[in-house]
């Protein structure tokens, strides 16, 4: 076979999975996208104006290198050079040799601009007045972090001897006794800590002859909020993990995080920890990508979750916190997937859950869905209700003694539509009257739903799970922002994160209940955390404040502690805390 | 003030490639949510760069080019700040269990953006080389380096995952 004949192949192979078929995106009328032009951008919130900054630097940049004229792409030797031909400015790393002659050192790592949030690696190549002849810096660099693909390269620009943008790919020639400064802009900081990172260029052309790659590598203490990044020395010892506070933790309960990575390996899949501690309790069913699929019961003491271990089907697992370290298998869905939610049994006796054929992937209609519950004590499954029109089952709650399930009904590739019930009557069905969030409480009785609407903010609305007809507005007041926590176990209390359009800065996480009202129990924070759960008993709330933060807030007495977490190998292994379990 | 060009039909440019460029953005992002809005995002940028978009043939090439500079910002923060909501109904997402359209997903991922997106404009869209260059500011020869070397790594990684192999 060819050469030209395999790279037929490659491009059919290729071709073909690159041009899967894709649902269609759901896009507002252009009118709509007009309305949002007409609208003042001000509004943006610092985040996202950093990240439009960083795309017009980097668009302009492409624009720049376009059009700059070539002779500027090979830089000659001006008159005022020094005879001495390597400056003496200060390196972070190097100065280091490249072959013979070559002299090259990673001058600075600038820190980003808030604004942009970028950092600057400051290159500096420098040949010698001696040397054979000229080298050659293609500007094309990776950077990684920990050994793996790290910080996105967003382009390149010149600082000596002249000041421009660089295109990828770019040769510059540095002649004799003559100093190229170059710039490798990277998006970054990642994540606060310090980890390995290593910047290469790719392509140097020798003096001598041949080419080699130039490495910088070091350590990297970066610092997400304050945007910056400093060099610190090898073999530093990491920042020691927060030392709780004492009374507030409870080791007699555990955190279910995460997986840190996708793949089978040990150590990626999710983890149970106890509070306080940073060893590891038990390691769930991996699956590729390692997301904790699953639910507590009501008690706290147990969760069920579905994993796809490597070349098997999809399984329902059973975690049981007094035997954390039994891998229960509940039952398999050969030729099937996991349709999303499940749901516990009010009386914790079973679990209800949903499935789609397997064909159901991305790009296509699901076949069927149906709802299943299983017993846990006997293993039996049943299934309740499939569906074979294109929409899928979302389950909202299920108790056991009465005989009710609820569910919504979710065509595919739009908002669920319809609520439906089914119970020892038969089965009922409402329209839904707006795009609501839906969360069934443990108890099987009740259901939250949440509604928001640009302009107005949110409402929040309560109904029984057997009677949609039953919802009632709670009238939490206008202009709020309003996101589900869950429901406080051992009590009537509901947590939702709170921000009001009046202070926008001054955002809550609060209990809210019909009898008791609204109370504030952690906060203002500036934004949204990126977990928040109820301890098992619902004595404490677990937030996650940011990657490599999580606090725990007594609820009696309002007290905080840190959550001592493992100090990740890569800014990218974050075990996110997830949820709540009771282990002895 | 925002100004609304005469010159670029931006109705019949929403209405003929909105979604495909949307469709390029999902498959991209492996995210939809996020596809629907940055392509709204780049049509809001063209309605309000009167100046910038004077030429109505190159307004395509430049709402690809914004949407790929998006993207590449989103994927760059995500990377930063990766969240799935796993409890309630939000988590109905068929998509986290297909896993070979996943892989896919997954093998776009770990090669570089660029080597992504340039795969993506010219297998997946249909854009031939000299307009990939264009709109991407890049040489032709560099989108020809891009699609031999991105075509490999793509592979490459797409087959370690099949093999059920962490990047």
């Amino acid at each position: 076979m060819s050469g030209d004949d395999r790279d037929d192949i490659e491009e059919g192979e290729v071709r073909s999975l690159l041009g899967v078929r894709e649902p269609r995106v759901r896009l507002p009328a252009y009118a709509t996208v007009v309305e949002r032009a007409r609208r003042p951008r001000l509004a943006l919130v610092p985040l996202a104006g950093a990240i439009a900054a960083v795309v017009f630097l980097a668009a302009a940049g492409i624009w720049f290198s376009s059009r700059l004229p070539s002779a500027v792409a090979n830089p000659t030797p001006g008159p005022s050079q020094s005879a001495v031909c390597e400056p003496s400015a200060p390196a972070v790393v190097g100065p280091l040799s490249l072959g013979t002659s070559l002299r090259t050192a990673l001058e600075a790592i600038t820190p980003s601009d808030p604004q942009i949030n970028q950092l600057r690696w400051v290159l500096r190549f420098t040949v010698p007045s001696g040397a054979p002849g000229p080298a050659t810096i293609t500007s094309r660099a990776q950077i990684t972090v920990s050994g793996r693909s790290g910080l996105h390269v967003l382009g390149y620009d010149l600082l000596e001897p002249a000041q421009r943008a660089l295109g990828d790919g770019e040769v510059l020639t540095v002649g004799p006794c003559q100093t190229v400064r170059l710039v490798v802009r990277a998006g970054g900081p990642l994540l606060e800590g310090t980890f390995p990172y290593e910047l290469t260029i790719d392509k140097v052309g020798l003096p001598e002859g041949g080419t080699v790659s130039a490495r910088y590598s070091l350590q990297l203490s970066c610092n997400n909020r304050a945007f910056t990044c400093t060099p610190v020395a090898a073999g530093t010892t990491p920042a020691p993990t927060p030392t709780p506070v004492a009374g507030i933790l409870s080791p007699h309960f555990g955190v279910i995080y995460q997986g840190v990575r996708q793949g089978y390996e040990k150590g990626s899949a999710p983890l149970v920890r106890r509070e306080g501690e940073t060893s590891t309790v038990a390691e769930l069913a991996p699956s590729f990508f390692n997301q904790f699929a699953g639910a507590v019961s009501p008690d706290g003491r147990r969760a069920v979750y579905f994993a796809q271990p490597q070349n098997e089907p999809w399984a329902l697992y059973l975690l049981d916190g007094a035997r954390p370290t039994d891998l229960r298998k509940l039952t398999v869905i050969d030729g099937e997937i996991p349709g999303g939610s499940l749901v516990w049994a009010a009386d914790g006796s079973g679990v209800a859950f949903a499935v789609l054929d397997q064909g159901a992937n991305q790009g296509v209609t699901p076949r069927y869905s149906a709802i299943r519950t299983l017993d846990i004590t006997s293993g039996k499954v049943t299934e309740l209700a499939r569906i074979t029109d294109g929409s899928a089952y979302a389950l909202v709650g299920w108790d056991r003694a009465p005989a009710t399930l609820a569910a919504l009904m979710v065509p595919h590739g739009a908002p669920a539509s319809t609520y439906v019930v089914f119970g020892s009557s038969g089965r009922r069905t409402w329209q839904l009257d707006g795009e609501y969030s839906v969360y069934g409480a443990p108890n099987g009785r009740d259901v939250v739903g949440i509604r928001c609407a640009a302009g107005t903010g949110c409402s929040l609305w309560t109904w029984t799970l057997a009677d949609f007809d039953t919802r009632v507005d709670r009238k939490v007041g206008p202009g709020l922002s309003l996101g589900f926590v869950g429901f406080r176990p051992n009590s009537n209390d509901l947590g939702l994160f709170v921000s009001s359009s009046a202070s926008p800065s001054a955002q809550t996480i609060e209990l809210w209940s019909a009898d008791a009202g609204r109370r504030v129990i952690y906060g203002p924070v500036e934004q949204m955390p990126d977990a928040m759960f109820f301890r098992a008993d619902g004595s404490a709330v677990i937030v996650s404040t940011r990657p490599t933060e999580t606090l725990v807030v007594d609820l009696r007495t309002k007290a905080v502690s840190p959550l001592p977490q493992p100090v990740p190998s890569a800014p990218f292994e974050i075990g996110r805390p997830v949820a709540s379990i009771a282990l002895d | 003030m925002v100004v609304i060009p005469i010159a670029v039909d931006w109705a019949a440019l929403y209405e003929e490639h909105a979604q495909e460029l949307a469709g390029y953005l999902a498959k991209l992002l492996g995210d939809r949510e996020t596809a629907s809005e940055l392509t709204q995002e780049a049509f809001i940028r063209g309605l309000s760069a009167e100046r910038s978009l004077r030429e109505p043939a190159a307004a395509l090439g430049w709402l690809y080019r914004t949407g790929t500079n998006l993207a590449t910002s989103h994927l760059r923060r995500r990377a930063l700040l990766r969240f799935l909501p796993l409890t309630g109904v939000e988590i109905a997402a068929p998509d986290s269990f297909d896993v070979e359209a996943a892989q896919v997903r997954a093998a776009l991922r770990s090669i570089s953006t660029d080597h992504a997106a340039t795969l993506l404009l010219f297998y997946d869209v249909g854009f031939d080389r000299k307009e990939i260059a264009a709109m991407l500011g890049l040489s032709e020869e560099t989108v020809k380096s891009r699609l031999a070397r991105g075509r490999k790594d793509f592979l490459a990684a797409y087959r370690r995952l099949e093999r059920g192999l962490a990047r």
